[in-house]
């Protein structure tokens, strides 16, 4: 508004002289050459602050002279202070949250690597792409011996991969491209877990909000659970089976543990089934030992505690439920 | 001013808008919104930024190991040529500031030189990647790199290629400018479309300092 | 600037003519081409509105199947419009098809109604109206805006004919990376309509910079303006991040390149930071010109002078800003770090100052003053009611503790269109009304306006208010029956599910009708000749224009003498003037 006094004509430009221009451009040069040799001495962690700090230096002249910030309206450097302000606001906050989400995990248990892991190596997009079937080839050759890097990660991405976000790729789930990737041990952890005391989930998309948080999978979490028959001796699954029986779990839970005993059609909350690796309050021996032990913590569940069963029973008991996860 | 300058002055400049009063309104009003666009690109960069600090995170290593096999020589003289451009363009404006028709002609030529010049480059870089099997997410097929490198490189996909394309963008509007310059549309008393496309190609200066370093430089 | 509005231009001074013959901006031209190349802001102000009401009345179609399908708790209605061999098939179909629709719901409700609603139609048709000034700074760019905007609508409408889109408005990975519904398209059309908001904004930023009337200080500026002006600084500094978002998850789709699918080494939390570091604003872009309009007319229809006329222009402002501070409290479950959530929230709470202070302020507009209950007022009445329960539930949502329990409920449903349909609609309704005779020259049926006022505040009311019930009861929100519950909850979620449906069905209704007869009136209604035939005028400078303004807005250039709400008529010793 301020400016309106002159006529239609010319508003005097604000000239800088040659020589700024010429100086901030072999400014800009002398901090280029500067920041590639600090980058090949190797700086470790120092290396980061010191590249960043030369480029704002760099950008401040470019800002500052070639844009002409520092001869212009006052307000325009205010707009532009602020839209880094918020750029500062978003980063702030979103790394903050990125470093304190959660303990930290080394690289290699998370990272995923295509090559060995299904959607590199599918074949459906191997059908039309002769380049990668020639990588995927080889990287079968290989073999068990793992290729190259990474064979010993390899096994336990293998285990972390199939968790939350498969649901497109799990459809073309034979036998992956490297027997090294063993197909049994991805199953168990797939099926998302029912809904307890709500309604029946519909379709998809409530679930895609509930893997949100598991989706960076620390690998080791799955992989203990995932082998339960074998981690048992025969006897005291048998003796688990007995019990079984005799205390009448079958009655809600059904025969095979399907949670489809005759019982189960009239409860509210439907009873846990434990084919599908569906136990409610924790895959853990102890977790299911603490339910049978205390009850569910619904309460509305018919769940009640069995705190009469002696303690070696109980864990026996506890033992055969998890075996029934196929 | 109002009525006075509405209609007292019958002479009425060409370049001026029938809705703004002077001509000092109408350059301050696009240089204004120029920059408020610039603000706009900045936090769009930004976005990009942020997913290049968390990958960087989850990753360090694979990122190490990964920017390797980026051409440092090539990065290096890419940001001279962009630099030097980011001179001719401010030499531009300054020479359309001072009614100097053949210099601003001479520096936009070669600005729009120095940027083809990183476009090929730029070509080269891909184009040896591509060539390596190094291709974008999912296509990556390249298995002599240890860790996670498709992440790495799907970043350098869309950091540079989101460049290229303001780049591309960038070139478009000189020449449209050029042409306009060798009509002598501008002056002095009206530059403004120079001065607001020379603030583009700042602003597209100052995002390829950032991703040289980072991209580039990482060690 | 070209052909159309120039043509007025040389019958000499506007004066000298007589008013009889004189054109306005509708009269001006009638032809087609007229319309669709104008660069007279008003023109591309009434072209947003119409195209958005369009896309309003269409989703609203979409939440009707949604409330009818929801009346019985099994599956039923929606089974009709699916095919399938047996009975288990058609419920999964009908499944699918209810996911599509919520997800469509949402998204064109606010991609293409709530977040052009106000700014885009009445922002673009009175904001250089109320500035004095003959346009908007940079009219090519805002017709180009406009059909920006129409682009992007087309790729929602080749979503819906591609095979839809079902994960949700929010499009969160992993999901939307692996579903097989159009995620590509309806990103890419939100893509191309958020560079339609921002080109808006910036354009709005510049006007009210450069193209104030001479006189008008920042303090005369009318709060609409400062409303619309805080929405732009939003949209211009937060609506690119979800353009490089939505682009990053187009990527993601397309190639695979591990920034968001944890399947590709990414981190799905990362996108949900990406997404409301826009979407948290975003809510402020569709809320912030409501508050505008609601300044507005409570101060005209209670001739008064507005209450607090500094604090409600700084609080739009503050709301700006903080709303970029607190988009984690969408996050309190996701996986957040707890310390961020805890600072998330305490910020959420903050947020609640300034919006009080609105409350407050409006509130202490109305003491005393001469109140008239026309349609505005009684909109603006309603909002006042709606909006301050549907920021209340705010607080419940952004405590930490009662949010685990609420999350994902129909108790946060209930909120978000507490403050969208109940804020902003009804905004919008009250605009629509307060200006309705100046934009189109022609007045609309007083009872009409009424009557539509009062039902769509039951209806409203019915249908949302329920939903607080059964959400705080545990009722999820996006789920497509809720039979499989205990009789006990099953008997308390039919009842509210049955009255939320048929409040919809009046909601509807009243919604239908206002349409009907606001459509009759622009062909029938009772012509305005003169400025005193209006029913109401205010001290802005819209109202200083012509009914319906010429296309040049002023003949005379407008100064700002007064502030706009220094009416004549009244006692100035009550109101906080100057």
């Amino acid at each position: 508004m301020s400016h309106h006094k002159d006529s239609h004509g010319s508003h005097e430009p604000h000239v800088l002289p040659l020589s700024i221009y010429f100086g901030v451009f072999f400014a800009l040069m002398i901090l280029t050459y500067i920041t590639v040799k600090v980058s090949q001495l190797g700086l470790g962690a120092l290396a980061i602050p010191i590249a960043m700090t030369v480029a704002l230096i760099k950008a401040g002249f470019v800002v500052g002279y070639f844009m002409h910030l520092r001869y212009d309206d006052r307000f325009l450097s205010l707009f532009f202070a602020s839209s880094i302000v918020f750029l500062g606001v978003f980063f702030a906050f979103t790394v903050y949250d990125l470093g304190a989400r959660d303990t930290w995990v080394p690289e290699e248990h998370t990272q995923v690597n295509l090559i060995d892991g299904k959607p590199f190596c599918d074949p459906e997009i191997l059908k039309n792409n002769d380049r990668r079937k020639k990588v995927c080839d080889e990287a079968k050759k290989r073999g068990d011996h793992g290729h190259g890097h990474g064979a010993h990660g390899n096994v336990v991405k293998a285990a972390a991969h199939p968790t939350p976000a498969k649901r497109g790729v799990a459809k073309v789930a034979q036998p992956a491209a490297r027997p090294a990737t063993p197909a049994p041990v991805a199953r168990p952890t797939t099926p998302a877990p029912a809904p307890v005391a709500r309604p029946t989930t519909p379709a998809p998309a409530p679930a895609a909000r509930p893997t949100a948080p598991a989706a960076r999978p620390t690998a080791p979490a799955p992989a203990p659970a995932a082998r339960p028959a074998a981690q048992f001796d025969a006897a005291s699954l048998a003796a688990g089976k007995k019990l079984y029986q005799a205390n009448a779990c079958w009655t809600c839970h059904g025969n095979e543990g399907k949670g489809d005993g005759a019982a189960a059609a009239a409860l509210p909350v439907k009873p846990a089934n434990f084919a599908l690796g569906n136990y409610k309050y924790g895959g853990s021996l102890g977790d299911i030992y603490k339910v049978l032990s205390n009850g569910s913590p619904n309460k509305a569940s018919g769940m009640v505690a069995y705190a009469h069963i002696p303690d070696n029973d109980r864990w026996s008991i506890a033992k055969y439920l998890l075996s029934l996860k196929k | 001013m109002s009525q006075v300058a509405d209609h007292a002055h019958t002479e009425h400049p060409p370049h001026l808008h029938h809705h703004f009063h002077s001509s000092a309104q109408q350059a301050a009003s696009a240089k204004l919104g120029m920059w408020v666009f610039i603000a706009q690109e900045i936090l769009f960069f930004s976005g990009l930024f942020m997913a290049y600090i968390a990958l960087r995170y989850l990753y360090p290593k694979t990122f190490l190991a990964a920017h390797e096999h980026l051409d440092v020589s090539m990065g290096a003289l890419n940001t001279v040529f962009l630099i030097t451009s980011s001179l001719t363009m401010a030499l531009a404006v300054r020479a359309a500031q001072t009614s100097n028709k053949k210099w601003a002609e001479i520096n936009l030529l070669l600005t729009i030189g120095f940027a083809l010049a990183f476009c090929v480059v730029k070509y080269f870089e891909y184009s040896h990647k591509f060539h390596l099997g190094i291709f974008p997410g999912k296509y990556y097929a390249y298995t002599h790199i240890p860790g996670n490198p498709e992440v790495f490189f799907g970043l350098y996909f869309v950091m540079t290629g989101m460049h290229a394309l303001h780049v591309v963008v960038g070139i478009g509007l000189l020449l449209w400018i050029y042409l306009k310059t060798r009509t002598g549309a501008f002056s002095a008393a009206y530059y403004s479309p120079v001065e607001n496309v020379g603030l583009y190609w700042h602003l597209v200066d100052l995002i390829w300092i950032f991703l040289f370093p980072l991209l580039y430089l990482v060690k | 600037m070209t052909t159309a509005t120039d043509a007025i231009r040389p019958g000499g001074g506007p004066s000298a003519t007589g008013h009889a013959e004189e054109k306005d901006y509708l009269n001006v031209d009638n032809s087609i081409m007229s319309w669709l190349f104008t660069l007279d802001h008003k023109r591309i102000g009434l072209m947003y509105l119409a195209s958005v009401l369009f896309f309003f009345f269409f989703g609203g179609v979409l939440a009707l199947l949604i409330r009818t399908e929801l009346f019985t708790p099994g599956a039923d209605f929606l089974t009709y419009f699916v095919s399938g061999k047996n009975a288990a098939e058609l419920k999964l179909a009908a499944a699918d098809l209810y996911n599509q629709l919520f997800t469509l719901h949402g998204a064109i409700m606010i991609f293409l109604f709530l977040i052009p609603s106000i700014p885009a139609t009445f922002g673009n048709f009175f904001l250089p109206l109320m500035l004095g000034a003959k346009d908007v700074a940079f009219p090519r760019l805002n017709l180009f805006s406009f059909y920006i905007y129409v682009l992007g609508a087309l790729f929602f409408l080749y979503t819906l004919a591609s095979g839809g889109l079902d994960t949700g408005w929010t499009f969160y990975t992993p999901y939307s990376t692996s579903t097989n519904t159009a995620v590509i398209a309806s990103t890419f059309g939100a893509f191309i309509l958020g560079f339609s908001s921002i080109l808006t904004g910036v354009n709005f930023v510049v006007t009210v910079h450069k193209m104030r009337a001479p006189r008008m200080t920042w303090t005369r500026i009318p709060l609409f303006l400062w409303a619309l002006y805080s929405t732009s600084l939003i949209q211009i500094l937060a609506t690119p991040v979800l353009a490089i978002t939505l682009l990053l998850l187009i990527f993601e789709r397309a190639l695979g390149i591990g920034i968001f699918d944890p399947a590709m080494g990414g981190d799905p939390v990362l996108y949900q930071h990406f997404f409301w570091f826009y979407s948290h604003p975003a809510v402020y872009i569709m809320i912030l010109p409501a508050f505008g309009v609601i300044s507005e007319t409570i101060s005209v229809h209670s001739r008064k002078h507005i209450f607090g006329y500094g604090f409600i222009a700084a609080s739009s402002v503050s709301i700006a800003l903080i709303g970029f501070l607190v988009w984690g409290h969408h996050m309190f479950v996701s996986g957040q770090s707890p310390l961020a959530s805890l600072l998330f929230s305490m910020i959420t709470f903050a947020v609640a100052v300034p919006t009080a202070i609105k409350v407050f302020s409006w509130v202490a507009t109305l003491y005393k003053g001469s109140i008239v209950f026309n349609a505005p007022m009684l909109n603006a009445l309603s909002f006042i009611f709606l909006f301050t329960i549907g920021g209340l539930t705010g607080l419940f949502l952004a405590t930490l503790a009662t949010d685990v329990h609420l999350h994902d409920t129909y108790f946060v449903v209930a909120h978000f269109h507490y403050v969208m349909v109940g804020g902003t609609l009804v905004a919008f309704l009250a605009a629509i009304h307060h200006w309705w005779a100046k934009m189109f020259g022609r007045h609309y049926n007083e009872l009409c306006g009424r009557i539509s006022a009062i039902f769509v505040f039951i209806g409203f009311n019915l249908t949302f208010f329920s939903q607080f019930v059964m959400g705080s009861q545990g009722m999820p929100r996006r789920y497509f029956t809720y039979d499989q519950v205990s009789p006990e909850l099953l008997s308390i979620y039919t009842r509210m599910h049955q009255i939320s449906t048929v409040g919809s069905m009046i909601l509807g209704l009243a919604l239908t009708f206002t349409l009907f007869y606001l459509t009759h009136s622009l062909f029938f209604g009772k012509k305005v000749h003169n400025d005193s035939d209006l029913r109401w005028t205010g001290e802005s400078m819209e109202w200083k224009a012509a009914t319906p303004p010429s296309p040049h807005n002023f003949h005379e250039q407008p100064i700002a003498y007064n502030g706009p709400y220094d009416f004549k008529e009244i006692d100035h010793s009550l109101g906080g003037g100057h």
